[in-house]
């Protein structure tokens, strides 16, 4: 029996047993807890800082002192030994205050990590809602409209296609960070961090919009869709009622990967000084404080970048298990 | 007689400095080899007359020279102006603006040419028509400059004039400058071939005078010096023969390989400071290849005393008052490689008499900061993102917050920095900058940094970033008072000085006879390799 205007086939994700699929793959739920997990502690940062370590991890201070073992230190101490060249911070006291060392500004490496992947996470996410909201209307409008509008799109996504992504991403930075962006009314500031959310957000959308729109091209086809459009629906009503609902299901797979491509772009970018920008931390910019300290000190260089490695792959991991899940043909 | 002769050559290896008498056997015995250079990029044009950077002048030190220079040995006598390309230092006559020099004979560039008067005075005009960035700054004295300077290309500097008969080249003044002689001995003052081209030549090297020449410049991989064939020594004490047949200086590696390499002994010396989580290990492993030399430098933060809220000298002080130097100390690296300073003159200069009257005292500083009404005002630190800027700039930005100002940075690209927060145009309110002295003079560090002369407002050089102008500073200029100024400077609090640094070479095992010369850093030509 051919499907009505009103019932269309339901996608695979929604058909029932995705969530149990997701549920029994154990992967995929470790994944998931370990996420649950760096997202917890990362929440926790300011109880952290306040309760735990009992330091401001903004705050430059390398004259402040710890007391430890009985000793009053120097957080940053200064070397005394043959010439008395340098400074060394303190090491990892494996305790509440500086559990993973300082870093050469005497700031807590720990409450650091935490509060720095707070911003990581943050514009990971929303960098990946945007590119996922821009990829959507690209590739719903150049799949359903075709002819110019198709052609258009499709000419502009291939044109950001053809930049090598990590170039594009350091131009765009390197560009917006000196004045910022004006978009209409809205001024977003050279050190704000909606700046990363928005250049992460959009080079990653050709990534999404072009499946996505081969995709549409092809439900368009489709005798259900056909059946709606003779029946009078308009394009509106069959592109949220009909479209979309089969759409849905490889957005939700991209979130992982996405989430997981702009994490570490973030982190590349904020390495190379071109990312967030200070005041503000990220385990890219905590990254870039500990290559300064990697012969002396790695620990605070090797901490964030253990961070971002876990959550990638934690994410990966999720995106493989969600795909598994919402496979149909599973 | 083996061990004897052993012993012999290791004392002459390890001498520190080699005695006059000496310097003949030692010259026998290293001449020769090939010294290693290192930096982490070149440093842009080889023309003599155009680069401003410390790293490249001291390799002109090896190639060209002036009519006089700074006498090439180490300690306070390296700041003894002897005459070089001039048979003598002349005696100011007219009051102090007339100079006569008589050029030695049989001189002769490495291309073989004679020098002659006329090559010094059309090198004088030269540097005005190459743009010379201290063409205004420092030879703004020469009669006819200011018409050099506003209109370049048809510089006539009629204040020069030469005698190739008499070889003698006459620089008269239209004003005394007692530090006159001392600007000759700079790179920029450099004698040239007249025929060399009004333009800057770029990687393209000159010919010179030196005991070397510049036989290949590639600005992305290196520059290679070799023997000047038509070198002769006519002045030990001004441009002595090197040691070394080549030298090679390489760039493009990273600051932590270039430490690497040279520990390893695959090159001889550095430009670069080394990282700083080396500096622990060089310190104690290799504490006989390290040496800590001053530097005639300031690092400070210039504060803008034409706009808000740095335009009430209280908000000044405050900033002072609330700095810790010890902490900026640590973070440039340690004690030993800076010297906390709240005046404007570091230790070692002319003029220099300790004076701080900002004790750390941040609660004082916050009870100016509250009665000059300037709480929760809006400013903005300019630092550059190199590392060491970006790490002070926190700390500042800490201090600032701590006052009550709605304090925020803003990091520029290392190219960029210096001349943006010059620029009045963009407003800046504080910022952190250094300032190395181009020769050690208290004047040059004073004048450019705090004196009237040196704003030129809606320009990217106008060096008195703070925008201070001073009747009492003036006053002291004139008089040459300089710890008068250093004092005056000091309590306007036009900035907050923090620390003066110094330079720490890093040289390879092969090394001998290390010199460092206040001017010219290393003198590369005064050292051997084994």
């Amino acid at each position: 029996m051919t499907n009505t205007a009103g019932s269309s086939p339901r996608p695979g994700s929604a058909r029932p047993g995705a969530f149990t699929r997701l549920a029994a793959d154990r992967g995929a739920t470790i994944a998931l807890a370990a996420l649950a997990l760096i997202v917890l502690a990362c929440a926790l940062a300011p109880l952290y800082a306040d309760r735990v370590s009992r330091t401001d991890p903004f705050r430059s201070n390398p004259n402040d002192t710890l007391l430890l073992g009985g000793r009053i230190i120097e957080v940053v101490q200064e070397n005394t030994a043959g010439l008395g060249l340098g400074t060394t911070p303190l090491g990892p006291t494996w305790r509440g205050a500086y559990l993973l060392g300082a870093d050469a500004q005497g700031r807590d490496v720990a409450a650091r990590v935490l509060y720095g992947g707070r911003n990581s996470l943050l514009i990971a996410a929303s960098a990946t809602a945007l590119c996922l909201a821009l990829a959507a209307v690209a590739g719903l409008a150049a799949g359903f409209a075709g002819g110019a509008t198709d052609t258009v799109l499709a000419w502009l996504l291939d044109l950001l296609w053809a930049f090598p992504i990590t170039l594009l991403a350091i131009s765009l930075s390197l560009v917006l960070l000196s004045q910022g962006v004006r978009l209409g009314p809205v001024l977003i500031e050279s050190d704000s961090l909606a700046l990363p959310i928005l250049i992460l957000g959009v080079i990653y959308v050709p990534y999404v919009a072009r499946p996505l729109r081969a995709q549409v091209r092809a439900l368009r086809g489709t005798e259900f869709v056909l059946a709606a459009m003779s029946l009078g629906a308009g394009p509106w009503r069959v592109l949220g009622r009909h479209v979309l609902p089969h759409v849905v299901p490889t957005l939700v797979g991209f979130v992982p990967v996405i989430m997981a491509l702009a994490l570490l772009s973030e982190a590349a970018l904020s390495v190379l000084s071109v990312g967030v920008q200070a005041p503000a931390a990220s385990w890219g910019t905590l990254i870039a404080d500990g290559q300064a300290l990697l012969y002396s000190r790695p620990l605070v260089a090797i901490a964030p970048g253990l961070a971002v490695v876990a959550t990638v792959l934690a994410l990966n991991v999720l995106a493989d298990g969600l795909r598994d899940a919402m496979d149909p043909r599973g | 007689m083996r061990l004897i002769a052993a012993s012999l050559v290791a004392a002459l290896l390890l001498a520190p400095a080699a005695p006059a008498a000496d310097r003949a056997a030692l010259m026998a015995q290293h001449r020769g080899g090939v010294i290693r250079l290192l930096a982490r990029t070149a440093a842009g044009s080889i023309d003599p007359q155009v680069n401003y950077t410390a790293q490249f002048w001291q390799v002109f030190a090896l190639a060209y020279d002036g009519l006089v220079a700074f006498r090439k040995v180490a300690g306070p006598a390296g700041r003894e102006i002897v005459p070089d390309l001039a048979d003598a230092v002349p005696e100011p006559a007219e009051g102090g603006l007339l100079y006569t020099f008589r050029l030695r004979p049989g001189l002769r560039f490495s291309d073989g040419a004679p020098v002659r008067a006329s090559d010094a005075a059309a090198s004088f005009r030269r540097m005005f028509r190459v743009l010379s960035p201290t063409a205004g700054t420092l030879y703004g004295a020469i009669l006819g400059a200011d018409e050099c300077l506003r209109a370049p290309a048809a510089c006539r500097l009629v204040g020069v004039t030469a005698d190739d008969a008499a070889g003698t080249v006459a620089i008269r003044l239209n004003q005394p400058d007692p530090e006159f002689a001392a600007k000759l001995a700079l790179p920029h003052a450099s004698v040239l071939p007249a025929s060399a081209p009004a333009r800057d030549v770029g990687a393209a090297p000159l010919p010179g005078t030196g005991p070397y020449v510049i036989a290949e410049y590639d600005p992305g991989a290196r520059m290679r010096l070799v023997r000047n064939p038509y070198f002769r020594e006519w002045s030990e004490a001004a441009q002595p023969d090197g040691y070394a047949d080549e030298m090679l200086y390489e760039f493009g590696l990273s600051d932590e390989a270039q430490v690497t390499a040279v520990l390893n002994g695959d090159a001889d010396w550095m430009f670069d400071t080394p990282p700083a989580d080396r500096l622990g290990e060089l310190g104690v492993r290799y504490a006989g290849q390290v040496h800590i030399d001053p530097a005639y430098a300031i690092w400070f933060l210039p504060m803008n005393t034409r706009l808000r809220p740095f335009d009430d000298m209280r908000v000044r002080r405050a900033v002072n008052m609330a700095i810790d130097r010890r902490a900026a100390v640590k973070l440039f690296g340690g004690p030993r490689l800076a010297e906390p300073l709240c005046q404007a003159l570091p230790s070692g200069l002319p003029g220099y008499e300790p004076y701080c009257p900002y004790p750390h005292d941040p609660a004082a500083a916050r009870r100016l900061v509250a009665e000059s009404g300037a709480a929760s005002a809006r400013v903005t630190l300019v630092t550059d993102d190199s590392a060491v800027q970006r790490a002070i700039g926190a700390y500042v930005l800490g201090v600032l917050q701590d006052l009550g100002l709605d304090a925020r940075t803003r990091a520029l690209s290392a190219n960029l920095q210096s001349t943006y927060i010059q620029n009045s145009g963009n407003a800046v309110q504080i910022s952190l900058t250094s300032w190395y002295a181009d020769y050690p003079s208290a004047a040059n560090i004073l004048v450019p940094n705090f004196g009237c002369a040196a704003i030129r407002p809606g320009s990217d050089a106008s060096t008195n970033i703070p925008g201070i102008c001073d009747p009492t500073i003036e006053a002291a200029f004139q008089r040459r008072d300089w710890a008068a100024a250093d004092r005056a400077v000091t309590d306007l609090a036009p900035a907050a000085v923090l620390f003066a640094p110094r330079y720490v070479n890093v040289v390879s095992h092969r090394v001998g006879g290390f010199q460092y010369h206040d001017q010219y850093r290393w003198l590369i030509a005064q050292a051997w390799v084994r």
